[in-house]
């Protein structure tokens, strides 16, 4: 038997308090009388005794005492549980759309209020699974020991990223597996803010599903989208594009103020129509780095009423080049812009840092730490295997999905020699003729490296319109300019170090600061939930070489439409009766026996009330 | 003459529509009894006289039969003729019959002035009904019967003193004027009887019948008040009130009993054996002042609240031969 609203439990504490009034005195009659001479000196044992008394022999107390417990327990509602072991996975949805507030404090202070219910219903013998749902769902806690599961749903901290729903159904899914011999239930406490395809796959689900709704309004406006572009016919111009949704049911107007770098440029009512939208064109200053929009409303969701872009956050770029032949890649190089090429020849080779590496027919014993880029590489080098040698050959078969590829039409390139190179396993292949590998790339203890397996001068790449595109490509790719301009919370953040950087330092949007040691290799830094600007700091021994910066924006449609959506109805449309909400393991509850048990108590106690049984 | 009828019925009118209004005060009236305002009860009234034990000589005629013989056309008794007597007197006819000189004695008729004393101190506020409202009842219809009799009526109220006094008034028509003083009464302090009597004697020059209505809870006892009564010629009449919860307490268990009138406060557990000693006490008390009163030749009757008004006058009172 268990408790499924424990909490009532607390009237309990009215027992003590009744047994406190019978050992108190009860309050005399007052009787006037014209005199008391009549009265006076009558002997009475009244005098002297103590303000306490002793109880113990009422039958009153007893049958109130008894009330109270009746009426506490029937409160608590015990149920007799199923005698099979159950299994409770919840899904705790700490999405952006969890922090609206028309349900107060939270959604999720509520989902997490539900969380606790669900944890108390529990019978001894069963267990649980706390998953938070954010960008990558986690497991915050497993098991029978119900103290910890509350702590765990205490500790759950709020997202500003959408929430992963089918990586949150894998993990339950794996959960379920493992739970074997117990009745498995899956619970998505949620404001159904996400696709309802998501949900749908829960089909795949080896157990019951349930999702409990969180939530009571639309009431939202947001920002969805922003980006600037450079202004057409001008140079160092740009434009802001922002896209603003009504989510409310209702036509509703809004406040909208932008300002670049911190100087207001537009301050407007906007009339939203109902689940309308609006879109905006700014033509920004000259030279503005910051453009902030921000919505004046007191909608429910805040977190989606504020947005920034920064622009043209570059960095220069470094590019070694180890040649016997470096003015062909000298020239090919500085066409890409921020890019500052250092030549060598191969002989007089050091490794050093450098964003990118080009080591053109031959690889040195010590390779540098930073990005790689093989062209022809020699026989005897220790880090691709060369089997051989062969040509003329003619690539057939290209990757155009990778970014190295992206707009590079480098099928039919006719190439006069080329090395047999087996490509390692870390590597994709992107351009092959017939089994011969001619480019690959992939990632090697965390630097990125692209092999070219001929010389492009023995072919007519240099002739191939997409040389200069392929160029672009692997310094975009190797050694990306500036950071993701929008960056939604949760997503990582590949930092790639400057080459002298021996820390990097992000300074996240509430001041505090987290340190990563430089070691040549990309950074993916993933603590990206808040919402505002980061500011990146490369520093090396003698100070800070550059600094970065990348704003975090929640600006998510999914997220944004907050109205509650029951996803109960589409998982039994899918699952057939997985979308029952009928209470989980519950046979019978016992409320009503015991409430009809506290009437008969009641009249019990009026009886003997009647019948005087009081002292 | 249709005049006077008309001022007749108004004057009825005006005195049933002020009883009624104390009826509506007191929750004495209850289905199936009679009340004062019946018209019936006033007739009833009306034919009522107040017995005087020792009627005293105002000076004025009245209606009360009066023990001194006087020059009348009633006629009394005889006795013989002693010297001295008025030669005017003797009765010749019973001379020539009986060859001796008698007498012949007619009757006087004198008024009673009646004084009707009222308690109003704070313990007649109290009971179930209302002692005061009772009372006041009580002298209303005592009032009423003695001006139907022409007798001359004053009312006096008291309590720790003499309160206040309605003059003494004759003839039925000064009824609406007595019941608007009674009206007008309100509660007062302790029951100082001994000193209020001495006041109101010290005040009063008439002699005659003194009712007093009370329930004699007094600081300073009941004799001193009524022997002061007496020693200034009254014949008094105590209607001692008493109310059936002085005569059976409804209390049980721990109790605060309080005095209304001091405010002490006395804490009992209440049980049967305390009811009774209580019930001892009291009844002890209640005869020690019927033995006062007897002792003095003063009429005593205790008067049960929860009696309604009109078996109260109609019966008890004349059996106790307060009322004929």
């Amino acid at each position: 038997m268990s408790f499924l609203q424990p909490a009532a439990l607390t009237f309990l504490v009215l027992m003590p308090v009744i047994v406190l009034f019978y050992l108190l005195r009860a309050q005399h009659n007052r009787l006037p009388v014209p005199t008391v001479r009549f009265w006076r000196e009558i002997p009475s044992d009244l005098e002297g005794r103590p303000t306490w008394r002793t109880p113990l022999r009422n039958l009153l107390l007893y049958l109130q005492l008894l009330l109270i417990l009746l009426v506490a327990l029937a409160l608590a509602r015990p149920a007799l549980l199923g005698g099979e072991k159950r299994h409770l996975v919840i899904l705790l949805d700490a999405s952006a759309s969890m922090q609206a507030t028309d349900v107060l404090p939270s959604r999720f202070e509520e989902a997490k209020r539900q969380a606790h219910l669900l944890i108390d219903g529990l019978a001894a013998s069963d267990e649980a699974s706390l998953i938070r749902v954010a960008r990558t769902p986690v497991l915050l806690e497993a098991g029978d020991d119900r103290r910890e599961l509350h702590s765990a749903i205490d500790a759950a901290e709020q997202s500003s990223s959408p929430g992963d729903i089918p990586s949150a159904l894998a993990l339950a899914q794996s959960l379920v597996e493992r739970s074997r011999g117990a009745r498995t239930e899956v619970i998505l406490i949620s404001d159904g803010a996400f696709p309802g395809h998501e949900v749908a796959l829960v089909s795949s689900l080896a157990a019951q599903f349930r999702h409990i709704v969180v939530g009571q309004t639309d009431d939202n406006q947001a920002i969805t989208g922003l980006s600037v572009r450079p202004s057409l016919g001008t140079v160092g111009r740009y434009v802001g594009f922002i896209r603003i949704v009504n989510y409310a049911n209702r036509p509703v107007t809004v406040p909208f103020r932008a300002l670049a770098d911190g100087l207001p440029i537009d301050n407007r009512p906007l009339q939203l129509p109902a689940r309308g939208h609006a879109e905006l064109t700014l033509a920004l200053p000259q030279g503005t780095k910051l453009l902030d929009v921000s919505l004046q409303t007191d909608d429910a969701l805040r977190v989606d009423d504020h947005a920034q872009v920064l622009i043209g956050a570059e960095r220069p770029r470094s590019v070694v080049v180890a040649s016997a032949q470096p003015a062909f890649w000298e020239k090919a190089l500085t066409a890409v812009p921020l890019v500052r090429v250092t030549k060598v020849r191969p002989s007089q080779y050091q490794p050093g840092p450098a964003d990118l590496t080009v080591l053109d027919g031959f690889v040195p014993r010590d390779l540098p730490r930073g990005n790689l880029l093989l062209v022809n590489p020699s026989r005897d080098n220790q880090f691709v295997e060369v089997v051989g040698e062969t040509g003329p050959v003619q690539a057939i078969r290209a990757r155009s999905d990778h970014p190295l590829l992206d707009a590079a039409d480098l099928t039919a390139l006719y190439i006069a020699k080329t090395r047999q190179i087996r490509p390692p396993a870390w590597a994709d292949v992107l351009l092959e003729a017939s089994g011969t590998p001619l480019l690959f790339a992939g990632r090697e203890q965390g630097r990125r490296v692209v092999v070219l397996a001929f010389d492009p001068v023995a072919s007519e790449l240099p002739q191939r319109i997409a040389f200069p595109i392929l160029i672009n490509n692997v310094m975009a790719w190797m050694a990306p300019e500036e950071l993701a301009t929008e960056v939604k919370p949760g997503e990582i953040v590949e930092l790639v170090p400057a080459p002298e950087a021996r820390e990097v330092t992000v300074r996240l949007p509430n001041n505090k600061a987290l340190s990563v040691v430089a070691r040549g290799r990309p950074i993916r830094f993933s603590a990206t939930d808040l919402i505002g600007r980061y500011t990146v700091v490369h520093s090396g021994p003698a100070g800070v070489i550059s600094q970065q910066t990348f704003v975090v924006n929640v600006t998510s449609e999914v997220e944004s439409d907050i109205r509650p959506r029951d996803q109960n109805a589409l998982v039994a449309g899918v699952a057939g009766e997985r979308g029952a909400t009928v209470q989980p393991g519950v046979q019978r509850e016992l409320w009503t026996w015991l409430a009809a048990l506290a009437f008969l108590v009641i009249a019990g106690e009026w009886w003997a009330y009647c019948r005087r049984y009081a002292t | 003459m249709r005049t006077t009828q008309r001022s007749i019925r108004r004057w009825w009118q005006a005195v049933h529509r002020r009883l009624r209004s104390w009826e509506l005060e007191t929750p004495t009236a209850r289905a199936g009894e009679q009340s004062l305002v019946d018209e019936a009860f006033l007739r009833r009234l009306e034919r009522l006289v107040i017995l005087a034990r020792n009627m005293s000589s105002t000076g004025l005629i009245g209606e009360h039969r009066s023990r001194r013989r006087a020059t009348s056309f009633e006629f009394a008794d005889y006795r013989r003729y002693v010297a001295g007597d008025d030669l005017r007197r003797i009765d010749w006819n019973a001379y020539g019959r009986l060859e001796g000189l008698f007498l012949k004695l007619t009757e006087a008729k004198e008024d009673l002035p009646i004084h009707l004393l009222l308690d109003c101190s704070r313990s007649m506020n109290w009971g179930s009904p209302n002692k005061f409202v009772y009372a006041k009842q009580l002298v209303a219809a005592l009032g009423y019967l003695a001006l139907s009799r022409f007798d001359a009526v004053t009312v006096a109220t008291f309590g720790e003193r003499l309160y206040d006094r309605f003059p003494m008034v004759r003839g039925k028509h000064q009824a609406l004027s007595l019941l608007s003083f009674l009206d007008n009464l309100a509660v007062g302090e302790h029951t100082d009887l001994g000193s209020s009597m001495m006041a109101y004697c010290s005040t009063n020059r008439r002699r005659g019948l003194a009712i007093l209505v009370s329930d004699l809870h007094t600081r300073d006892g009941h004799e001193p008040g009524l022997i002061q009564l007496l020693q200034s010629g009254l014949e008094p009449h105590v209607l001692h009130l008493v109310d059936p919860q002085e005569l059976a307490p409804r209390v049980k268990g721990e109790a605060e009993i309080f005095d209304l009138e001091s405010g002490e406060v006395v804490e009992l557990l209440v049980g049967p054996e305390v009811i009774r000693q209580y019930q001892e006490r009291f009844d002890s008390w209640c005869g020690d002042v019927k033995a006062f009163c007897h002792q003095r030749d003063i009429s005593y009757l205790r008067v049960d609240t929860s009696i309604p008004l009109e078996q109260l006058i109609l019966k008890d009172m004349r059996q106790a031969r307060v009322v004929r």
